[in-house]
């Protein structure tokens, strides 16, 4: 059970990978994720997801954050 | 008549002080449709927090009556603060020493990468007074709120100036966030006065 569920979270975090982008919006990073916006702010808000700033202020969470998030415990 | 690149401002919108010119309001009308589905989730969720501040008293005694509740780890879930189709967060309580403890705790869906990679629930604070936690809580989601404004009002300028670009993107954003907050404004006055009064004490 435990191996099935690393496996997924592996699978996860290689479809994170295998994206070429460098860097998700809020609501494409929920949706990678499995939450919803608000849970993706909290986590910001919490300090447990780090994002930065585009060019105008639009949050944005980098998929190196995104891979770290999915294998840190 | 206060003229600005040209064009007079003669456009007043909800809950913006200053007037808008043509373009500007032009961009405006635009805008709202562009955002509509963000600040509808957020007048939801600010209202949804509105109303469990205003009744934290009544959950507390309802959670009090209460016996037993489905478990959680070690917690028991006494009350769903809300939920919605990813989640929901929810008001727990457990022995610890002797004493009763309160926690928020938020649950994710079970399948998601998440959920798999941290579990399904996760602790957002707890203490030893359920109402505490609870204005706690609201506080902690409100700071919530205001990233997501942020988020709006920044969703607004990026499309404005790919649509209208002669307009001031970053004047029409304040327009919208402050049409957002303004309405909620209302709402609050309207639904909960008394209750408003005694929270921002």
């Amino acid at each position: 059970m435990e191996v099935s569920e690393s496996n997924q979270t592996a699978k996860e975090s290689r479809k994170i990978e295998r994206e070429d982008r460098l860097a998700y919006s809020i609501p494409e990073a929920a949706d990678l994720l499995g939450l919803d916006y608000f849970s993706v702010y909290r986590l910001v808000q919490r300090g447990k997801l780090k994002a930065c700033r585009a060019l105008r202020g639009k949050f944005l969470i980098t998929r190196a954050e995104l891979n770290r998030l999915l294998n840190s415990e | 008549m206060l003229k600005r690149n040209g064009e007079n401002c003669e456009h007043s919108v909800p809950n913006y002080p200053g007037m808008l010119t043509n373009s500007e309001y032009a961009a405006y009308q635009a805008a709202i449709p562009l955002v509509a589905e963000e600040v509808r989730l957020h007048n939801e969720r600010m209202k949804l927090l509105t109303d469990i501040e205003s009744q934290s008293s009544q959950i507390v005694e309802k959670i009090k009556a209460q016996d037993n509740g489905v478990l959680i780890g070690a917690w028991q879930l006494r009350h769903t603060l809300f939920s919605s189709g990813r989640g929901e967060m929810v008001l727990c309580s457990r022995g610890a020493d002797g004493k009763e403890e309160f926690g928020v705790l938020e649950r994710f869906d079970p399948n998601s990468a998440y959920a798999r990679a941290h579990g399904d629930s996760e602790e957002i604070l707890r203490g030893n007074d359920a109402y505490l936690v609870l204005q706690n809580f609201v506080e902690n989601e409100r700071a919530v709120l205001r990233l997501f404004r942020k988020d709006i009002k920044a969703t607004v300028e990026e499309k404005m100036t790919e649509l209208f670009p002669k307009a001031d993107a970053n004047r029409v954003a304040k327009a919208i966030v402050a049409r957002c907050e303004g309405q909620l404004q209302v709402q609050v006055e309207r639904e909960a006065p008394a209750q408003t009064v005694k929270i921002r004490m």
